[in-house]
């Protein structure tokens, strides 16, 4: 059971205008494996509702059904006026690590390492997309049985 | 018709009848859409453009930040 947290920089390559250079291109790319992996194994993306908050202003009525209902958005650091984005993912991901793995996505890993343990990883977009392709290729050359056991073997052990 | 919700599929999983209906290739990641008020569904293979293109497909995004 793995769950993936975008970052910010994550969620904006994603719904920005913006988006001419080659590492938002990565971040997007890194977004659609995550979202690619929850049809594949039991992986679920999470995104912060402080996160969603920032991106949900440039978003129409469907953009917004689109990450309501396909993702899941996770309001528990929201209200928290002295919370940032940062500290909102950490204290998000520290809750959900109790119950599955968590890969938090990122271009600034420093930003989360007080919370890295045996549950929670953070991967740089070019890092994560590098990962998850083998893990899919160990998965369907039969290497690995399942998905979540290919996922597992490298990214948590 | 207004989007309700949407659900992620792999086209590997769905029947044949329902690929061949909505012209979805046999492998790859599938976003089905409910439509209301007359209660349907729209098939839609992600190709290349990911999600963002998806998105987009939706309309444009309505504000900008700096360059990234």
């Amino acid at each position: 059971m793995i769950t993936i947290i975008p970052s910010l920089e994550v969620m904006k390559a994603v719904t920005d205008n913006n988006i001419s250079s080659s590492g938002a291109d990565l971040r997007r790319q890194a977004f659609d494996k995550a979202t690619d992996l929850m049809t594949l194994g039991n992986v679920e993306v999470l995104i912060e509702g402080l996160v969603y908050e920032r991106v949900e202003n440039k978003l129409n009525d469907e953009h917004k059904v689109v990450f309501q209902s396909g993702y899941r958005i996770d309001n528990s650091a929201k209200g928290l006026s002295q919370y940032g984005t940062t500290q909102a993912i950490n204290f998000v991901a520290e809750s959900e690590s109790k119950s599955r793995k968590v890969i938090i996505l990122t271009e600034n890993p420093d930003d989360f390492k007080s919370i890295c343990n045996g549950n929670v990883i953070t991967l740089t977009p070019s890092f994560f997309i590098e990962k998850v392709t083998r893990a899919i290729n160990n998965y369907h050359r039969k290497i690995i049985s399942n998905i979540d056991d290919s996922l597992n073997a490298l990214f948590f052990l | 018709m207004a989007l309700k919700n949407i659900r992620f599929a792999r086209a590997e999983n769905l029947s044949k009848e329902i690929r061949d209906e909505h012209s979805l290739p046999s492998e790859g990641l599938i976003i089905i859409e409910s439509l209301n008020p007359d209660l349907r569904e729209n098939f839609i293979a992600i190709k290349e453009g990911g999600i963002r293109e998806y998105l987009l497909s939706k309309g444009q995004f309505t504000e900008e930040s700096p360059q990234q």
